[in-house]
């Protein structure tokens, strides 16, 4: 049986286990086990890995066939051999079923060089045993982890937070040391971290926090206009938009953008695109049902286009899509106001998307 | 409303003016135009560039000064207030008019009011045109009884 069937029954693990702890296929590993491939380097690290086992247990025993010989060792200072060792060098194993080739170099019958691993010389104790373990043989054993020390009372903080937290909870803070179980003080810092979480989830419990943490406020989450807005053009609401300069306009959403909303004037198949600047609000309301205006005085095409011609006037708040007929403006309600874009001649809308160019 | 909102609605007043063009004529660096007219944070609102735009714009330096107190912010929070609990709120215009109703929605530009008793009685109302605030039915508009409470007490 190869040493590493005989380890794998040892550790009472099935081919497949080993496959899988090892990452190695089953395939693989059976061909290992009866010895038709050389455990390769790789693997048989996976396999030690996976075994609990050094690389050189995956060897057999002295005078037995191998599954894996080590690469040879690195040139460098080798330990003198005991005494009562013998003075000739170890015998190299024979290479049989089960077991890998010495490794190779390019001096060796002109074959390909074989990679070696780099591998620390293990001195042996003078006594010839396995240096492991032996301080006289050079290694020194792995220092015994110091204990954790024990946690550390509670801090003042820590406690001020707690009772701050009774205070929330409207409760005495012997109150909270009988829910506890001891008194405050006698909390160490863990269990005082865990109460403190308790008591603010019984906090926000009782009265939710009003604060939202940072872009979570519903604004920035999502633009509730635009949601609205496209709800009413679906249903074909009838709005009502006041402008800036006092101006009604009415008709049914065409489109929009962040920045724009296009309406369909009632009464007609003309469209004007408002500016969001120049609404002050919109209502929903019903639409007249004769064609009749919202202001009695003026019809929505005259109201629409003096209003358009008042903004015009002031510098394009408001820009008609369509021509459409025009009655003059009469008075501008920028007239008076200092603007160094009144009175210049019409020119293409700016679009107002100064918020995505990031200046 | 914010010194944002009123920025905005100075430009809208001036027919639509852009961040570039209020920067080129009033000196002060479209950067912080944009910065006090998009970010939440209260930037830009040194005195040195509010006697720059209060110039530009032919308003007095208290218009815009007066605006520190009316960060986005606080609108926000007490329509989030009016929201939960929920309770009618009045928003004064710019123009004086008074808008009445429930918080439905808010948004960055815009509020969402139900004013009538049907639920598709809405009135939107656009952030740049509101003046000052109130919880329906209390005399004192927040804003401005904030300011006198604080000129008051300097």
């Amino acid at each position: 049986m190869s040493m590493l069937r005989n380890l794998r029954e040892k550790k009472g693990l099935t081919v497949s286990q080993l496959a899988a702890k090892s990452s190695i296929s089953s395939r693989v590993i059976l061909e290992y086990e009866e010895g038709q491939h050389t455990i390769s380097l790789n693997h048989a690290k996976l396999l030690a890995k996976a075994l609990w086992v050094g690389i050189e247990d995956l060897m057999p025993p002295a005078g037995s066939t191998p599954a894996y010989t080590p690469p040879a060792p690195t040139p460098g200072p080798r330990p003198t051999p005991p005494p009562s060792a013998s003075p000739a060098p170890r015998p190299q194993p024979t290479p049989g079923p089960g077991m890998a080739q010495p490794p190779r170099t390019t001096t060796d019958s002109g074959t390909h060089p074989r990679y070696e691993a780099p591998r620390t010389v293990r001195p042996s104790s003078s006594d010839g045993q396995d240096g492991r373990n032996t301080p006289a043989g050079g290694r020194v054993p792995k220092p015994v982890r110091p204990a954790p020390p024990p946690p550390g009372p509670i801090t003042e903080g820590q406690l001020e937070e707690l009772q701050r937290l009774a205070v929330k909870l409207e409760i005495t803070t012997e109150q909270l040391e009988e829910r506890v179980g001891k008194k405050l003080v006698e909390l160490n810092r863990p269990e005082a971290k865990d109460w403190i979480k308790r008591a603010r989830a019984m906090v926000e419990e009782i009265a939710p926090s009003r604060e939202a943490p940072y872009g979570q406020w519903p604004e920035s989450r999502e633009d509730q206009e635009a949601a609205y807005l496209k709800q009413q053009q679906e249903a074909g609401s009838y709005f009502v938009f006041k402008l800036f300069n006092g101006e009604q306009v009415s008709g049914v959403i065409a489109d929009f953008t962040p920045y724009t909303i296009t309406i369909k004037l009632h009464g007609s198949n003309d469209e004007m695109v408002l500016r969001k600047l120049a609404i002050a609000y919109y209502r929903r309301t019903d639409a007249p049902a004769d064609g009749s205006v919202l202001t009695p005085e003026i019809a929505p095409v005259q109201a629409a286009a003096e209003a358009i011609e008042a903004v015009e006037a002031a510098g394009e708040a408001v820009a008609p899509k369509a021509a459409k007929p025009r009655a003059k403006a009469k008075k501008s309600p920028a007239d008076g106001v200092e603007s160094d874009r009144a009175g210049e001649p019409v020119t293409p809308e700016m679009d107002n998307m100064d918020e995505d160019r990031g200046v | 409303m914010s010194l944002s909102d009123y920025i905005k609605f100075q430009r809208a007043l001036k027919g639509g003016l852009t961040p570039w063009e209020i920067a080129e004529a009033s000196g002060v660096p479209a950067r912080d135009v944009h910065l006090m007219e998009v970010k939440h944070r209260r930037m830009g609102e040194d005195d040195a560039t509010l006697v720059q735009l209060a110039s530009y714009f032919g308003v007095p330096l208290q218009d815009l000064t007066a605006r520190r107190e009316a960060y986005r912010k606080r609108l926000t929070y007490f329509l989030e207030d009016c929201r939960r609990e929920p309770v009618a709120m009045d928003l004064q215009l710019e123009s004086g008019e008074v808008v009445s109703g429930s918080v439905v929605w808010y948004s960055r530009e815009a509020i969402a009011l139900q004013s009538g008793e049907q639920e598709a009685d809405v009135v939107v109302v656009q952030r740049p045109w509101i003046a000052d605030w109130r919880c329906n039915g209390t005399p004192d508009w927040e804003v401005s009884a904030s300011a006198a409470t604080s000129k008051s007490a300097g």
